[in-house]
């Protein structure tokens, strides 16, 4: 009998084997968390406005990328198999996974450029904003 | 497949027990457009039903109102056994995965335990010939590859209701032949219940019940065998006594409104719908080397239902 945490488990393989896979995708994952390390980095250094804001707005719209792509027939045809429940779960749980390797990136460039730092606490709650941001936008955005 | 005239099925709202899907009087609308229309169909364990029509008849979306996936009007649809496992006419698969990947992922969607799941995904991969493309990504694959991976991942699929929306168009004669094989062997050893939607009459003609829909109503159903008498005209093949034909043509056809041509040295005799070709063939057997009753072909039979219904269907 297959448990639940394997089904989960492997949407999640799925989803992130979708985003690893898309060009597109994949450079903007990369892309906006780099941007924004780069923008953080050089407020830390230059202006006195708390950079951690521009922490937030990355990590949002790193999340709105994720969002894109989700109501695909392919999508419609495993949630009808897996259920509603275990389909949502693995994405949160692929959706989780980047947006902390996003933050990892985000921070360590900001860090690397203007010695930014942030607490863990604001930092997990970004994450939970943006994850808010991107569930929200998923149910929003059409597929194919 | 239908309620209306078969002795088969237990009277509205009752479940009878081999069946396991049952709709009854589904409608659906899609704005001003009646896509289906008091349709109830049932399918018993150990079967396989066609749902036979043209393009636009409602066949697609009786099968996703079967599987759930949309919510009729009016009407109600019961499973007996789980959810049932639904192919799709067009593809339904992630583009960047490749056949094995899809496979695995179905596999274990589908609850296949871990030390079967290899060699259920190699068997389902060899059926419908996919080896060769099993690590190549759909999205490179032709129209053809991406049907049969279609149906790969509903084929591994250990429901007992499968429902396959035009499950044999694009695929070649080879894998055709051994995807029906499995469909049979589907059947008669796991007594799965299949359902499939078609516009083929050779996949109608290997269906057990057939039930034929033209712009969202039910024309007919039943077996082969009563679609053909429902259409009632048969040929009469007559070899002659020698080189002498038989006699009394122009009687016969004077007296059963019959047509007649000749075909390799016999007399092809088409009979009208009112006669009866048994009393025929009595009466003309003493006069003949050999006589034999052909069939029509299930195609001419079924497009003559849809056309009595629809008479201006071939001037459109």
């Amino acid at each position: 009998m297959i448990s639940t945490a394997e089904k989960v488990w492997a949407l999640m393989i799925r989803e992130v084997r979708l985003l690893g896979r898309s060009r597109t995708r994949l450079a903007c994952i990369l892309a906006v968390p780099l941007a924004g390390g780069i923008v953080c980095g050089w407020m830390t250094r230059t202006t006195a406005l708390p950079p951690v804001y521009c922490l937030m707005i990355f990590l949002a719209l790193g999340a709105l990328v994720l969002s894109l792509d989700q109501g695909t027939r392919a999508s419609h045809a495993v949630r009808m198999i897996s259920g509603r429940t275990v389909f949502d779960s693995a994405w949160v749980a692929a959706a989780c996974l980047v947006l902390i390797a996003q933050a990892a990136v985000l921070t360590a460039s900001a860090a690397l450029i203007g010695g930014f730092r942030v607490s863990a606490g604001i930092l997990a709650g970004t994450i939970g904003v943006s994850l808010v941001v991107s569930t929200i936008a998923r149910r929003l955005l059409p597929g194919d | 497949m239908t309620l209306a005239g078969s002795q088969r099925f237990a009277p509205m709202g009752v479940f009878l027990m081999q069946e396991r899907i049952r709709a009854e009087n589904l409608s659906k609308r899609y704005g001003s457009l009646t896509a289906l229309e008091a349709v109830s169909v049932a399918a018993l364990r150990e079967e396989v039903c066609g749902v036979f029509g043209p393009s636009g008849s409602g066949k697609s979306v009786l099968i996703r109102l079967l599987a759930g996936m949309e919510t009729p009007d009016s009407g109600t649809v019961f499973h007996s056994e789980g959810k049932p496992a639904v192919s799709f006419a067009e593809p339904a698969l992630d583009e960047s995965l490749t056949p094995l990947e899809i496979l695995n992922l179905h596999a274990v969607l589908y609850g296949i335990p871990r030390t079967k799941r290899r060699g259920a995904v190699r068997e389902t991969l060899s059926l419908l010939d996919l080896d060769s493309v099993r690590d190549t990504r759909v999205s490179t694959l032709s129209t053809g590859l991406r049907k049969q991976v279609e149906l790969a991942r509903v084929l591994i699929s250990p429901s007992a209701i499968l429902l396959l929306d035009e499950p044999m168009s694009g695929l070649d004669n080879i894998v055709r032949e051994r995807v029906w094989n499995h469909l049979l062997m589907l059947k008669s050893l796991e007594h799965r219940t299949i359902v499939i939607a078609t516009a083929r009459p050779e996949d109608a003609e290997l269906c057990d019940r057939i039930t034929v829909l033209n712009r969202g109503r039910v024309l007919a159903d039943g077996t082969v065998s009563r679609l053909r008498s429902l259409v009632g005209t048969e040929a009469v093949v007559i070899k002659p006594l020698g080189p002498k034909r038989p006699g009394g043509r122009g009687a016969w056809a004077e007296k059963r409104a019959i047509t007649m041509a000749e075909q390799d040295g016999s007399l092809v005799v088409e009979m009208s719908a009112d006669s009866r070709p048994a009393e025929f063939v009595r009466e003309v057997s003493g006069q003949a080397a050999a006589v034999r009753l052909r069939p029509k072909g299930l195609g001419v039979v079924l497009e003559e239902l849809i056309a009595r219904s629809d008479p201006g269907r071939a001037e459109r």
